[in-house]
């Protein structure tokens, strides 16, 4: 081995140690946090001096339901979401009509478009219709706004499906919603996996929307708390902590466990960063 | 592949599984919760038929620890009283709750009974809602509270009384003795006047090293208005905006007042725009900084550190120090409770007034660290301590001057747009001149935004 | 096309239009009406014309360069960071499931977990950076970092640190479409490392540049949380970015007129960009 490729190596692995201590720094010092007591939290901490569990049962305690009140909402979200993707998705790669272009273009418009732009007048809009501080009416705004991202990546998902299937269904006399329900639906299973794991992690980790349309904190999901945490008179540092190691479990673990399909989604375009 | 493919079909399944079970279990809540302020009123309405009891919630924010500790043993007792109605408690933080409380009333789904603030009467998202309290209350009840503390609440607007204020925060200054001691300054004679604060934050930090005293600046909430809101009530002998709304700090006294807050820069804790009143109590606690300026809230976290009776602690708490004008002037902020629905005005009263009874009312200000209302808490045990005296004077003998935009219909706007100017002044970014130009220049623009 | 096609067509996609206009079309309507509407003291329900871009235009000048520098001040150094680590993982080595793991995580977290990871970092008692400079003898006072000066720069290395995994993701995934032939045929006309990067990575990796920066610019122009989170648009306005306004005119202010003014200068904004990645999106298509 020669001099220049043995420097190579070294830098290679100092990069990549810089690197993975960015990429865990915060969630390093959220466990230094989290094992802390509260009367010893100002204490400077390279490695964690103390073993609290303690703060994980109290901050367990009080986001219990909130993370229950996520999990509820995102599949919903992702059951609705899917339901509408999978036919709009079909035709607008199978067939060739006039507005198909335009459909295109307002769902990569839509994806765009970030929810506090719309949020202030989607608000009034709810109040007048009485549909403030509903769960329906979240899951309802986190399926619209997740739409565009499924359809976009089913769409390029059929595109990639032979058409022979469909035509011997068709042969056989399937109607439209047997063709769907028998064929389609069976076949587009990797591509459904991929938007609906990007609906739940998006909607579980929505935080505008419910900010902006639940006031009843018993409705709250997990993001709103740990603001509510984050914006105490005095603030828990340790339970703030705690409860931020809880409640990124869910995502990180769905993300751990189908980063392939991740990376599938995010690299087809459809997704945002 | 076709392993991972097979997981996510499962997935897939259990996500739609739970739905169906989540959307089974939880149907009636969506159904009856999709519609809002009127059928949430409704159903008030309808739970006194079903059952024959009315429903009610009741909101106090603030640290959930602290409330939990008076109010459930309070709502307990209230419960056995009225067989006939029932209360829920909802938890809240402060900064949470001024976050949310105008999506909480536009989507009717505000609690029955909330201690609210008395510079927000006229909110716009909370006006309509109120309820006029005075044919559910009896007489007696209104004239027990202290003319004192009547003169802090907003009544001129009003055809009644809407609110019934039930605990009154003024300023005090606290400083810890062992950094006085460290700076050659007498512990047992804390600062009177402006020019003595001054002189012992200078020597405190030139002697110790340690910042003088300490300011909460952060951004968002309403406590660097109210720290400066202090010298300036104390130099103009007024309110910072008047009774249209308008600033009347910008002259020579309010120019007075700054200047002598910008004296006080060298002396303060580093980055200020960091800490808001939580977290500078720690510091005062541990030595880090020499005085501070904070309401009775400030009290329990002490009490927390050193046992109940302060006076023996190394926390000294004393009146805020005079003007030059030697006029004695403080901040307040009144909070007091208000029912918001006819539909439970009368449940709602009644539990107004159980809260409002001089023994739930210690526990609730024992509870919380507010300072009494009533010359009679002092019989409390928890009130026998000196530094409680120096709040409830400072409400019986000074004059009062409460908090921004009580007439307005957005009174958080103005603390919204003063806070940018007071932490640009702060900072040391402009001078007096400027901050107080600048500062009547923002309060101007959200006046005329509501012309 | 036949009759029981077009019916097919219209009923699948029914419902997500219906949607689509109850979530984005009806509100969009609405912002751009509203912006002309007055919603305070006597202008209440009138037309105003410009009447609410007026009372925000002393704002317009510093928001929108704090927008932009936050944009571009996260998406830039996102994607070269996210370029670096794609390069460094596009040859194996022991550990680099591990490393490929770790850089895609931040990806998965909560906007506004982020926000409360970086404040424990950023503390200046137990922050760990604080902390670190102290213990190595660099500083004596700890460092400010959501003081004035460093606000923003704190809030665009949260935000960094949120976006890096989506360029990653995204350069990691072409690079491995890059033909090796291509690289064999360099290194036998003598290309050296920067050579080969010059003349065929980077030429191979131009259409997903173009891609990831306009998507990412677009989320990042008005990501909310990390700001709300971290700083609240404070100190004074360092980082008072467009989102941030929005919010506080609607429920500070109360005024649904500024509000969607300051919308609809997003909107224009991200109307914009996205017809330009339309352009771009088709012309790879060809």
């Amino acid at each position: 081995m020669n001099n220049k490729s043995i420097v190579g190596k070294i830098v290679r692995i100092i990069l990549c140690i810089i690197f993975c201590l960015f990429a865990v720094i915060p969630i390093y010092e959220a466990l230094i946090v989290s094992l802390t007591p509260y009367s010893n939290l100002l204490e400077a901490q390279l490695v964690p001096h103390y073993f609290e569990l303690s703060n994980f049962v109290s901050a367990f305690k009080l986001i219990f339901g909130n993370v229950l009140n996520s999990f509820f909402y995102a599949c919903c979200a992702t059951v609705l979401t899917t339901l509408i993707s999978v036919p709009a998705a079909y035709v607008l790669s199978r067939y060739r009509f006039k507005m198909r272009q335009a459909m295109l273009f307002i769902l990569l418009m839509s994806q765009m478009m970030a929810g506090i732009v719309i949020l202030p007048t989607l608000y009034r809009m709810f109040q007048s219709l009485g549909l403030l501080n509903s769960r329906f009416s979240l899951i309802i705004v986190l399926t619209g706004i997740n739409l565009a991202l499924v359809v976009t990546i089913l769409h390029g998902y059929f595109s990639t499906l032979p058409v022979e299937l469909e035509e011997a269904a068709a042969l056989d006399g399937c109607s439209y919603i047997q063709l769907l329900v028998r064929v389609i639906f069976p076949i587009s299973g990797p591509g459904i996996a991929v938007g609906a794991i990007f609906v739940f992690i998006n909607s579980y980790n929505e935080f505008v929307v419910p900010l902006f349309l639940l006031s009843d904190a018993s409705k709250y999901p997990l993001t709103l708390v740990v603001y509510s945490l984050l914006s105490d008179t005095t603030i828990r540092w340790h339970i703030m902590a705690a409860a931020s190691l809880i409640g990124i479990i869910p995502p990180v673990a769905i993300f751990t466990f189908f980063q392939k399909y991740i990376i599938q989604g995010v690299t087809s375009g459809a997704v945002k960063g | 592949m076709k392993k991972k493919i097979i997981c996510a079909i499962l997935l897939c399944t259990v996500v739609f599984s739970t739905t169906l079970w989540g959307c089974g279990s939880s149907k009636d809540t969506a159904a009856d919760t999709s519609d809002t302020s009127k059928k949430a009123s409704d159903e008030s309405k309808s739970s006194t038929d079903k059952s024959g009891k009315t429903k009610i919630t009741v909101l106090r924010p603030g640290d959930q620890e602290k409330v939990e500790a008076f109010m459930e043993p309070a709502i307990e007792q209230f419960e056995k009283d009225n067989p006939d109605i029932e209360v829920d408690i909802a938890y809240e933080s402060w900064a949470g709750w001024i976050q949310k409380y105008p999506t909480s009333f536009e989507a009717g789904t505000q609690p029955d009974v909330i201690f609210w603030w008395d510079n927000k009467l006229n909110d716009s998202s909370a006006k309509d809602h109120l309820v006029k309290l005075d044919d559910y209350l009896n007489e007696d009840f209104l004239s027990q509270i202290p003319d004192s503390v009547w003169n802090l609440v907003n009544t001129s607007s009003m055809d009644g009384t809407y609110y019934i204020p039930s605990s009154v925060d003024t300023f005090a200054l606290y400083y810890n003795k062992e950094v006085f001691e460290a700076a050659g300054l007498d512990p047992e004679a804390p600062p009177t006047t402006w020019d003595e604060l001054l002189e012992a934050a200078k020597t405190i930090k030139e002697k110790t090293g340690k910042p003088g005293i300490g300011i909460p600046a952060i951004t968002g909430s309403e406590v660097l208005e109210e720290y400066i809101g202090l010298f300036l009530n104390q130099s103009m002998d007024a309110a910072v905006l008047d009774d249209d709304s308008m600033p009347q700090f910008d002259n020579k006294e309010g120019l007075e007042a700054l200047k002598f807050v910008e004296q006080l820069i060298p002396y303060l804790q580093d980055s200020p725009t960091e800490y808001g009143r939580g977290e500078l109590r720690p510091l005062l606690r541990d030595g880090g900084v020499g005085m501070l300026i904070d309401g009775p809230w400030g009290v329990a976290a002490y009490q927390a550190a050193f046992g109940e009776n302060l006076d023996e602690s190394k926390i000294g708490i004393a009146t805020v120090p005079l003007a030059p004008n030697g006029k004695k002037i403080a901040w307040a902020g009144t909070n007091g409770w208000i029912a918001t629905r006819d539909e439970t005005a009368e449940a709602s009263a009644k539990l107004i007034e159980y809260l409002m009874d001089p023994e739930v009312i210690i526990d609730h200000h024992v509870a919380y660290g507010s300072a009494p209302l009533y010359e009679s808490e002092f019989d409390n045990e928890a009130f026998q301590y000196d530094y409680w005296r120096v709040f409830y004077d400072e409400a019986q003998d000074y004059t009062l001057y409460g908090m921004i935009g009580k007439d307005s219909a957005t009174p958080a706007a103005y603390y919204t747009a003063l806070e940018e100017v007071w932490q640009q002044f702060i900072l040391g970014q402009i001078g007096p001149e400027d901050a107080l130009k600048a500062a009547s220049e923002a309060a101007k623009g959200v006046t005329s935004r509501n012309q | 096309m036949k009759k029981s096609q077009r019916k097919r067509v219209i009923c699948s996609l029914l419902p997500l239009i219906i949607l689509l206009l109850f979530v984005y079309g009806y509100p969009l309507f609405k912002v751009c009406t509203s912006a002309f509407m007055g919603f305070g003291g006597a202008t209440a329900g009138q037309f105003v014309g410009f009447g609410n871009f007026s009372i925000i235009k002393g704002e317009i000048p510093k928001t929108v360069v704090t927008t932009l520098i936050w944009t571009f001040g996260s998406v830039i150094p996102a994607m070269i960071l996210g370029l670096v680590v794609a390069m460094i993982c596009n040859r194996s080595f022991p550990g680099k499931k591990v490393v490929v793991a770790f850089n895609l995580l931040p990806y998965a977290i909560p906007l506004i977990i982020v926000a409360s990871c970086w404040r424990f970092v950023y503390n200046s008692d137990f922050g760990i950076i604080n902390v670190l400079l102290k213990n190595l003898g660099l500083i004596d006072e700890p460092i400010s970092f959501l003081g004035l000066d460093l606000a923003l720069v704190a809030v665009i290395v949260a935000r960094v640190w949120r976006a890096m995994p989506f360029a990653f993701m995204n350069y990691y995934s072409a690079l491995t479409t890059i033909p090796a032939e291509q690289y064999e045929a360099a290194c036998i006309d003598g290309a050296g490392p920067v050579q080969r990067f010059w003349y065929i990575t980077m030429p191979n990796l131009k259409a997903i540049t173009g891609s990831t920066l306009i998507v990412l610019t677009v989320w990042t122009f008005l990501v909310f949380d990390i700001i709300f989170g971290m700083t609240g648009g404070g100190p004074v306005d360092a980082t008072k970015t467009i989102s941030m306004r929005i919010y506080q005119e609607m429920f500070s202010m109360k005024n649904l007129g500024t509000a969607s003014a300051w919308s609809l200068i997003a909107i224009v904004v991200l109307v914009i960009i996205t017809i330009f990645y339309w352009r771009l999106m088709e012309k790879e298509d060809d």
